[in-house]
C-alpha cells in the first residue's frame, strides 16, 4: 500500500534519477549547439492548415448534387434508396444525423451574378450547406474528413449505415478531390483559384475533377 | 491492469546504457528518410515533491513550483526558471503547452496575493490558479515575456491548450462559467466533484486575449488534460464517477462543446487514463494516443507510459471492424512493466508524457525510480530482499501492520524528464530536479502541424434560444458485445406470453461488424410478427445530475447511505417497436438516459454523463452500441414499412426516419419529455385480420384508468423523490381489510425488517438504514459477526442489502431491478441474485402476496427511487435534510489545527479514493464517501459533509465514529478508539467545530 507523502518525509538519499542525471550530465556535457529554437534541418513540419477555405463553387456543383442523389444503401442483400438529405438523416429541419445539416431544396446561386455578393451568398441556403459540408472537412485529410470517413464508416459510427464501398465510388473521389484542393492561403471559398478544380478550368461551365 | 514485478534494475540499467551507447545522439535511416534525433529545448515544471497529485486532485498546489526552461534536451544544457520573479519562491506552476508555432507556452501559475510582483503594472498574483503565457517571439527562449491571461481571484484556471488558427485557448477550470448558474431546479451555486470533495473543473474555451470565456463540458466530476487533435477536436481525460463507477477516460468533443464522445478507456483495463496526446500523424505511431495509466490516488499521479491504437480499437480487445485483429488496443511502451494500480512499483512509475512529432517517434516523459524509505533512509527497492518486496505488494495487509513495519512505500515522487526511444527502448536524462522537487509535464519547444481549425457546428437557433437540444436513439438495441441492452439484462418475468426471447436477433451481412448477431429490428417493428410484442424496452427516463452544492456541510446526511450523488427525473417517452426515440433535452446539463420496462424500472443504471450544447442535434446508433460502425437502424432496416403498420403513418415515412423520427414529425409535442410514462399503440394496423396492439401502459402518479393504480401518498413535485416525503409513506399507508395489510403492521420491528417510521440515531428514518444496509453476516458457530480484510481494513460481512445502491452490480442493470426489495414487491425474480434471494427469502406462504401490495403508481415511485440511487433526499436543500452554508469554519483554521490529526490518523487505506484498478472498483458506500487525497482544499470540503450540528460536535459523524469503537465496523476488538474522547486530537477537532456555533 502506497502512502500519501508526508511532508515530515526527510529525505536521506538522492534519488536514483538524480543520481543518473548527475552520472549523465558529466558525460554529455557539450552536446547541442546552434539556434535552439530550429528543428533539425530535415525534420519537416507542415505548413499552417487553419483559416483554410474549400472551394463554394466546387461545392455547388460537385458536391451538393451528392448530398441531395438518391443513392443505393445495401444491406443484408436489400438495396434501398437514401439521400443524406432525407428527414430521417441529414435534412436541417427534422433529422438528427449530427453536425451535417442539409437543406434539400437549396437553389443554386448563379454565381455570374455581380449582385451575388459574397455577403448576398453567405446568407443563401446552398452557402448553408456549404458551411456545414466545409465543418466537416480536416484539411489535409480528407479520409479523416467526416463527409468522407462517416458513409464509409471508416472506424467511425454512422446512423445511416454504410453509404458508399469504397474510396473508388465517384462520390468519394469529388469529396476528396473537393478536401484537397483548398483554396490558396489567405483567399476566401469565393476565390477564382476555383476555376483550376473544372475541366475546361471554368467554374460555371466546367466538369467537376475528380483527380 | 496487474502486473508482473520486476527489478528495478532493468529499467535503470537501461536507462544508464543507452545513455552511455548514445552519447550525443546521432542519426538513423528510418525507411529512406533521414531523421536526426536532435535534441530539443523543453520546458517543465518544476514542482515540490510532496505535491498531493493524483487524477481526483485537480488543482494541488504547494510552494516552491515554477515554470523552467532547457535550452537543449540535454542534462548539460543550461536551465532557466521562467517564473522565479512572479513566484518569488511561494508560488506553483504547471501544465505547460506550446503553440504550434513552437514560440510561445501557456501555462498555468498560481501565487499567493502576498506576493510583490507585478505584471503590467498590476499585482501579479490573485491567490489562485491562473493562465499565463510566456512568448518567446521577439526575445528568444531567454527573453521572452510573460503575460497573464486570466486573473481571477476566485476560481482556478488549469491545463490550457491552444485552439489553431489563433482561436483562442481550451482549459479546464472550477469557473462553471454556466453551470454555476444553472443547476438543478433553478438553483445557483458552485458544484462539487462526485466525491464532494472539489469544485469541479470543466472545459472552458476563451479568445487568445483571454475574453469570452464559455465552459463547453458539464461532467460532474472533473475533466482535464484537453489538448487538440490533429482533426480539430480537444481530447482529455474525463472523470466517470456514478456511484462505484469511478475512473478516467478519454473523451473528445469539438471545440465548441458539441459531439462530445468516449474516445478510449471506458471499459479496458486499468483505472486512469491522463494526459492522453495523438503520436506523431506521419509515422509509424499514426492513429496512437500516448497516455499515462495510473490508480485513482496513491501514486502521484504515477503508473505505466501506455501507447494506445485508438484508430483501431474504441477499448482493449474491441475492434472497430472485423479487418482488425480481435485481440489489442493498448500496450505498455517500455519493455520494462510499470505497475498501473496502487502500491509497489518496481519499475517505477512515469506520468504526462509527450510524443515528439519530428520523425524521431521519441517521447519526452516524467520518470521516477521505485524507492522506499527503510527506517529514516530512502534506499531503491533493488535493494530490497524477495520477502519484502512480497511483503509491500501485498495489498491486503492491515493498516496497522502497515504502519508498523520498518520499510514504508511512501517516498515522494522525485520524477525526472527522459527522453524515451519505443523502438531499442533507450532512456535518456534529460533533466533531475534537485532534491525535495519533481520535474513533470515536459513539452518540447518544436513546431508542429497546426491542427484543422474546424468551424462552429451548425444548430437550431429556435432550440438553441430555449436552451435545449435533440436527442435521437436509432435502435436502443442496437447494443454491443457487453450486451447491456441484450438479453442477459432480461429474466423470464421479462417475456410476454408466447415469446422465448425479448429481443429477436438475427445474423448481421454487414462484413465489417464485430457483432455475431443483431437484433432483428424488422421483425421487432412488424406487429404481424410475435417479436412485436416481446420487446421489453418501453419507455425512455431522462434524468439530470443535481450536483453537490459546494460550501455546505452535512451533506451526507441529506444524500444518505448510497453512492449515488443526488438526481431529478426530467421526464419520460415512448420507445417505439424499433427501439427509437427521439426528444428535446435540456442543454448544458448533465443527463442520463435511462430505459425502462413496463413498469417503470430502468435496465440499465447510466454510469456517466452526456451533454448536448444549446441547439444541438444529435444522433445515437443504440444504447451502449458499437463505438465503430453502421448503425442497425439504417438502410433497408429503417426504410421497410411493414404492412401490418397503419398506413397513416407508413404512408408519409420519409427516408431513412426510424419510427420516433417519423411520429415526432407529424407531432412535433412528442418532443417533449413527458411527466409519466404512458403507452398507447399507435402502429399495429387492428383493422387487418390476426393484428393486435400492445397493451395500453399508465403508470400516472394520480389519473390512471383504474384509481385503484393511483398514488394516495404524496406524489414527488419536479422529479425530486425524497424518501421521508414519498416513500416511507407507502409503508405506513393503510392497506387491506383494517389494515391488515399494512407494511408496518407486519415489519413492525418485532422482527427482521422494521419499516416503522422511527428515527434512528443518525437522524435518519430507520427504516431507511434498514433498507440500504444489510444487516451483519453472522459466524453461525459463535454468533458474532463475520468480518474480513478489505484493503488492509476490517470490514464487517453484511448480508446483501434490499436496495441495491452499486452502479456496477449485475453488469450495470438498473438499480431496481437488481434489488430484492424489488423482486418482492414485484412478485418476479429479476437481477438480484441467488445471494440476496438467500438473505432476504421470499416472504412465507401466510403472508399477504407481496407482489400485490403495492399499486402501479406505487411500484413506479419505488423503481424510481431505487433506479435514482437510493437516496435520502434528492434535493440538497430539502427543508427536512438539514444542509447548512459554511460561513466561519474556514479552510485557514481547518489547515491549521484539523488538518494535521487528519493526516496522522485517517489517511491510511481506510478514506482512500478508489481502491482496486478496475472502474467499477469499491462497492462499499463507506469508501465513497470520506475521501482524504492529500489536497486540503478537497479534504476540508469533504470533512464538511460529516458535520450538521456545530453546537453539538461530538453528535456529528465526523467525530462520532472515528472516537466510538469499533470503527472501523469490522474492527472487532479494537480497543482503544481512533480518536479517544479524552485525547488532545479530540477536543482539537470539538474546539473547531465549535467555533461554527451557532452560524457554521
Amino acid at each position: 500500500m502506497s502512502h500519501a507523502p508526508r511532508a515530515r518525509d526527510t529525505r536521506r538519499a538522492l534519488s536514483l534519477a538524480a543520481v543518473a542525471a548527475i552520472l549523465l550530465s558529466s558525460l554529455l556535457v557539450g552536446c547541442g549547439g546552434g539556434n535552439p529554437l530550429d528543428n533539425p534541418p530535415d525534420v519537416s513540419n507542415d505548413a499552417v492548415t487553419g483559416n483554410r477555405k474549400l472551394s463554394f463553387a466546387y461545392f455547388q456543383r460537385c458536391i451538393q448534387p451528392i448530398l441531395v442523389a438518391q443513392l443505393p444503401v445495401t444491406l443484408n442483400g436489400n438495396t434501398t434508396l437514401n439521400s443524406c438529405a432525407s428527414s430521417g438523416c441529414h435534412d436541417d429541419t427534422s433529422g438528427t444525423g449530427g453536425a451535417l445539416r442539409v437543406r434539400a431544396g437549396a437553389a443554386d446561386v448563379d454565381l455570374t451574378d455581380a449582385a451575388n455578393t459574397p455577403e448576398v451568398i453567405r446568407d443563401t441556403d446552398m452557402y448553408r450547406n456549404f458551411y456545414s459540408s466545409q465543418g466537416e472537412v480536416v484539411f489535409g485529410n480528407a479520409l479523416a474528413s467526416r463527409l468522407i470517413a462517416k458513409p464509409l464508416v471508416l472506424n467511425v459510427l454512422h446512423g445511416g449505415g454504410i453509404i458508399f464501398d469504397s474510396t473508388d465510388d465517384l462520390n468519394v473521389r469529388l469529396m476528396r478531390y473537393w478536401i484537397e484542393h483548398p483554396m490558396p492561403q489567405g483567399q476566401d471559398e469565393f476565390s477564382s483559384a476555383a476555376n483550376g478544380l473544372f475541366t475546361p478550368a471554368d467554374a460555371i461551365n466546367g466538369e467537376c475533377n475528380v483527380e | 491492469m496487474p502486473s508482473t514485478p520486476r527489478s528495478a534494475v532493468g529499467v535503470l540499467g537501461s536507462l544508464v546504457a543507452a545513455a552511455l551507447l548514445a552519447g550525443c545522439q546521432g542519426s538513423s535511416d528510418s525507411g529512406g528518410t533521414v531523421t536526426v534525433q536532435g535534441d530539443v529545448p523543453i520546458v517543465y515544471a518544476k514542482r515540490v515533491n510532496t505535491l498531493g497529485l493524483a487524477p481526483t486532485n485537480g488543482t494541488p498546489s504547494a510552494a516552491g513550483g515554477d515554470l523552467m526552461l532547457r535550452e537543449k534536451s540535454s542534462p548539460s544544457a543550461p536551465e532557466h526558471n521562467l517564473t522565479a520573479a512572479i513566484t518569488q519562491g511561494n508560488g506553483d506552476a504547471s501544465d505547460p503547452e506550446v503553440s504550434y508555432d513552437g514560440k510561445k507556452v501557456i501555462f498555468s501559475l498560481r501565487c499567493p496575493r502576498s506576493n510583490t510582483a507585478t505584471v503590467n503594472g498590476e499585482a501579479a498574483c490573485t491567490g489562485r490558479w491562473n493562465l499565463w503565457e510566456y512568448d518567446m517571439t521577439a526575445g528568444g527562449l531567454t527573453n521572452g515575456t510573460l503575460r497573464r491571461l486570466t486573473s481571477s481571484t476566485q476560481h482556478d484556471d488549469v491545463d490550457p491548450a491552444y485552439l489553431p488558427d489563433g482561436r483562442g485557448v481550451v482549459f479546464a477550470s472550477n469557473r462553471q462559467a454556466k453551470s454555476s448558474q444553472n443547476q438543478a431546479l433553478g438553483r445557483s451555486y458552485f458544484a462539487l466533484d462526485e466525491y464532494e470533495r472539489e469544485r469541479v473543473l470543466n472545459l472552458h474555451t476563451m479568445s487568445a486575449d483571454g475574453n469570452n470565456i464559455t465552459q463547453i463540458t458539464f461532467n460532474q466530476s472533473h475533466d482535464r488534460n484537453p489538448v487538440l487533435r490533429a482533426n480539430g477536436d480537444i481530447m482529455f481525460s474525463r472523470w466517470e464517477h456514478v456511484a462505484d463507477r469511478n475512473r478516467f477516460a478519454i473523451f473528445t468533443t469539438k471545440p465548441d462543446g458539441t459531439n462530445l464522445f468516449v474516445l478510449y478507456g471506458a471499459q479496458s483495463p486499468g483505472n486512469s487514463f491522463l494526459h492522453p496526446r495523438e503520436m506523431d500523424p506521419s509515422g509509424p505511431y499514426k492513429g496512437y494516443l500516448s497516455s499515462s495509466l495510473m490508480p485513482l490516488s496513491g501514486s502521484q499521479e504515477g503508473g505505466a507510459l501506455m501507447f494506445i491504437n485508438a484508430a483501431d480499437y474504441s477499448e482493449q480487445n474491441t475492434p472497430a471492424n472485423r479487418t482488425v485483429p480481435a485481440s489489442g488496443g493498448q500496450a505498455q511502451a517500455t519493455s520494462e512493466t510499470l505497475d498501473t494500480g496502487r502500491g509497489l512499483s518496481l519499475n517505477g512509475r512515469s506520468t504526462s508524457p509527450y510524443p515528439l512529432w519530428d520523425g524521431t517517434n521519441r517521447v519526452l516523459v516524467a520518470w521516477h525510480p521505485c524507492e522506499v524509505r527503510r527506517g529514516t533512509d530512502v534506499v531503491s527497492c533493488t535493494t530490497l530482499t524477495s520477502a519484502e518486496r512480497e511483503r509491500l505488494t501485498m495489498d491486503n495487509r492491515p493498516d496497522a501492520e502497515v504502519a508498523a513495519d520498518e520499510l514504508q512505500d511512501d517516498v515522494p515522487a522525485s520524477y525526472a524528464i527522459y527522453m524515451f526511444d519505443p523502438v531499442p527502448q533507450t532512456w535518456l536524462i534529460v533533466a533531475a530536479p534537485p532534491p525535495g522537487f519533481m520535474y513533470t509535464d515536459p513539452v518540447p519547444l518544436q513546431a508542429r502541424a497546426e491542427p484543422n481549425a474546424s468551424e462552429p457546428t451548425n444548430v437550431d437557433p429556435a432550440l438553441a434560444a430555449q436552451d435545449l437540444a435533440l436527442i435521437e436513439v436509432r435502435s436502443v438495441y442496437d447494443t454491443d458485445g457487453l450486451r447491456r441492452m441484450g438479453e442477459p439484462m432480461l429474466t423470464a418475468a421479462d417475456l410476454a406470453p408466447g415469446c422465448s426471447a425479448g429481443i429477436a436477433t438475427t445474423t448481421t451481412q454487414d462484413p465489417a461488424d464485430t457483432r455475431a448477431f443483431v437484433a432483428d429490428l424488422q421483425r421487432m417493428k412488424d406487429p404481424a410478427d410475435p417479436a412485436y410484442h416481446c420487446a421489453p424496452v418501453r419507455f425512455v427516463r431522462a434524468v439530470r445530475a443535481v450536483a453537490p452544492p459546494a460550501s455546505s456541510m452535512g451533506l451526507r446526511d441529506v444524500i444518505g447511505e448510497t453512492n449515488f450523488e443526488q438526481q431529478q427525473i426530467l421526464g419520460y417517452s415512448v420507445v417505439e417497436p424499433d427501439g427509437s426515440f427521439k426528444l428535446q433535452v435540456p442543454a448544458d446539463v448533465p443527463l442520463g438516459l435511462q430505459v425502462v420496462d413496463a413498469e417503470g424500472r430502468a435496465f440499465q443504471t447510466h454510469t456517466n454523463w452526456i451533454q448536448v450544447r444549446p441547439g444541438e442535434r444529435r444522433t445515437c446508433d443504440g444504447c451502449h452500441s458499437p463505438r465503430r460502425g453502421a448503425a442497425l437502424n439504417s438502410g433497408s432496416v429503417v426504410n421497410a414499412q411493414p404492412a401490418a403498420l397503419k398506413t397513416a403513418l407508413t404512408a408519409r415515412h420519409q427516408q431513412g426516419e426510424t419510427m420516433a423520427s417519423l411520429r415526432t414529425r407529424l407531432e412535433a409535442s412528442l418532443l417533449s419529455l413527458q411527466a409519466d410514462p404512458v403507452f398507447t399503440d399507435v402502429w399495429a394496423d387492428t383493422d387487418q385480420t390476426g393484428i393486435t396492439a400492445r397493451a395500453a401502459i399508465s403508470l400516472r402518479y394520480t389519473g390512471n384508468p383504474d384509481p385503484a393504480d393511483d398514488l394516495v401518498t404524496a406524489a414527488p413535485v419536479n422529479g425530486v423523490v425524497n424518501y421521508p416525503d414519498h416513500i416511507q409513506p407507502l409503508w405506513t399507508r393503510p392497506r387491506g381489510t383494517d389494515g391488515a395489510n399494512t407494511c408496518v403492521s407486519c415489519h413492525d420491528g418485532s422482527t427482521g425488517l422494521d419499516l416503522r417510521a422511527t428515527t434512528a440515531g443518525t437522524g435518519r428514518l430507520a427504516s431507511y438504514e434498514a433498507l440500504l444496509i444489510g444487516e451483519p453476516r453472522l459466524d453461525p458457530a459463535t454468533g458474532l459477526p463475520l468480518t474480513q480484510l478489505r484493503m488492509g481494513v476490517p470490514e464487517v460481512v453484511r448480508l446483501a442489502p434490499l436496495v441495491e445502491t452499486s452502479s456496477g452490480a449485475a453488469r450495470t442493470a438498473g438499480q431496481a431491478r437488481k434489488s430484492r426489495l424489488m423482486e418482492i414487491l414485484s412478485g418476479q425474480t429479476l437481477l438480484a441474485g441467488e445471494g440476496a434471494r438467500a438473505d432476504h427469502p421470499n416472504p412465507p406462504e401466510t403472508a399477504p402476496d407481496h407482489g400485490a401490495l403495492l399499486n402501479k403508481a406505487e411500484k413506479r415511485l419505488l423503481a424510481e427511487w431505487i433506479d435514482l440511487g437510493g437516496q435520502y433526499y434528492n434535493d440538497p436543500f430539502a427543508p427536512g435534510g438539514g444542509l447548512r452554508t459554511v460561513q466561519s469554519l474556514s479552510l485557514e483554521s481547518f489547515e491549521a489545527t484539523v488538518y494535521p490529526i487528519l493526516r496522522s490518523s485517517c489517511m491510511g487505506a481506510c478514506h482512500q479514493a478508489g481502491v482496486g484498478s478496475s472502474g467499477e472498483s469499491d462497492t462499499s458506500p463507506s469508501r465513497n464517501r470520506l475521501v482524504f487525497t492529500g489536497d486540503a482544499e478537497g479534504d476540508y470540503n469533504v470533512s464538511l459533509t460529516m458535520i450538521s450540528d456545530t453546537c453539538n460536535p461530538a453528535a456529528n459523524r465526523f467525530l462520532q465514529r472515528p472516537s466510538t469503537v469499533p470503527h472501523p465496523a469490522g474492527a472487532l476488538n479494537q480497543a482503544t478508539a481512533v480518536l479517544p474522547p479524552d485525547s488532545l486530537p479530540y477536543s482539537t477537532i470539538v474546539s473547531w467545530i465549535a467555533r461554527g456555533c451557532p452560524t457554521p
